[in-house]
């Protein structure tokens, strides 16, 4: 039996999970951003701190991704 | 579908029983290795104490990744470890841009990507070792409590994969973007891929590539504190 339409099933389903990396990087996002707000001169610290927290925050949904291209191409 | 997401191979060659397949990433590779070998020299060629402009910018990259590593190691890493992080730093991001001139990124393959994670891994526990000895670094497994041994070496393996990971996923989907654009498009791709190339192969790469620097050397600067 030709399995091809299970594949697109799954393939879709685990997508779903990067929706949770979007949510974490939006709240670094926002507490960055008032962090700024409380204390202008500490820019460059803050963004250099945000840009580490969003890698991390990325790799979880980025995990969730390649289990959908590797069901889709293999 | 239409994409091939598998290397493509270009020639082989045997030595001594043993059949070496040469892939366009190890291609691409190559070039790149032979740019910096040829400007290097080229570039560093009449250094003086008044800077022209063009020594005016390569002392400005320079001190970019020296400010990078005092800032976040302390100033007596700077000898050992800014050559280390410079070389990386330019090659990854040289071999990321090279979306811009036609060629899928060479960190599209994940090969390349793993070896890169395994060099920096390889560098963090060497580090380790050399400032804390091997029996400081052995003890560092147990050292908030002896049952976290597990969770410790979890922490050291996924290390690499995560720094493996992170570079070639965000790579790839760049590359199966643009590759179904331009397959959508067909002949009439004028206007649409611009920005999008701008943002893959520009923002994504730099970006990517700060981020494999900067936790290198948070995760050497953590493992020499355990």
């Amino acid at each position: 039996m030709d399995s091809t339409g299970l594949i697109a099933v799954g393939a879709g389903i685990a997508a779903l999970g990067v929706v949770g990396g979007a949510i974490g990087i939006g709240m670094i996002g926002s507490k960055a951003v008032e962090a700024v707000a409380r204390q202008p001169e500490a820019k460059g610290d803050i963004t250099s701190t945000m840009i580490i927290g969003i890698a991390f925050a990325e790799v979880t949904s980025l995990y969730a991704l390649i289990v959908s291209i590797l069901l889709i191409f293999m | 579908m239409h994409l091939n997401l598998n290397a493509h191979e270009v020639f082989e060659f045997t030595v001594s029983n043993h059949t070496f397949v040469v892939t366009m990433s190890v291609i691409l590779q190559w070039v790149i290795v032979a740019v910096i070998i040829v400007s290097v020299p080229l570039l560093t060629r009449n250094l003086s104490k008044i800077p022209s402009k063009k020594q005016t910018v390569i002392e400005g990259v320079v001190n970019l990744f020296n400010g990078l590593v005092c800032s976040n190691l302390g100033n007596e890493y700077k000898k050992r470890f800014v050559p280390f992080i410079g070389t990386l730093g330019i090659f990854i991001v040289m071999m990321n841009i090279t979306g811009l001139f036609g060629f899928a990124p060479s960190t599209k393959d994940i090969n390349v990507t793993l070896t890169l994670a395994l060099i920096a891994a390889f560098v963090i526990n060497a580090n380790s070792i050399a400032n804390n000895g091997l029996g400081g670094y052995l003890h560092g497994y147990l050292k908030p409590f002896p049952f976290m041994l597990p969770m410790n070496i979890i922490e050291k393996l996924t290390i690499p994969l995560s720094l493996c990971l992170r570079l070639f996923i965000n790579m790839l989907v760049g590359v199966v973007f643009m590759e179904l654009i331009y397959i959508a498009m067909g002949h009439f791709a004028f206007i649409l891929p611009i920005p999008l190339h701008f943002f893959f192969d520009l923002f994504v790469a730099v970006i990517q590539t700060y981020v494999f620097i900067i936790l290198t050397i948070i995760f050497t600067k953590t493992a020499v504190e355990e």
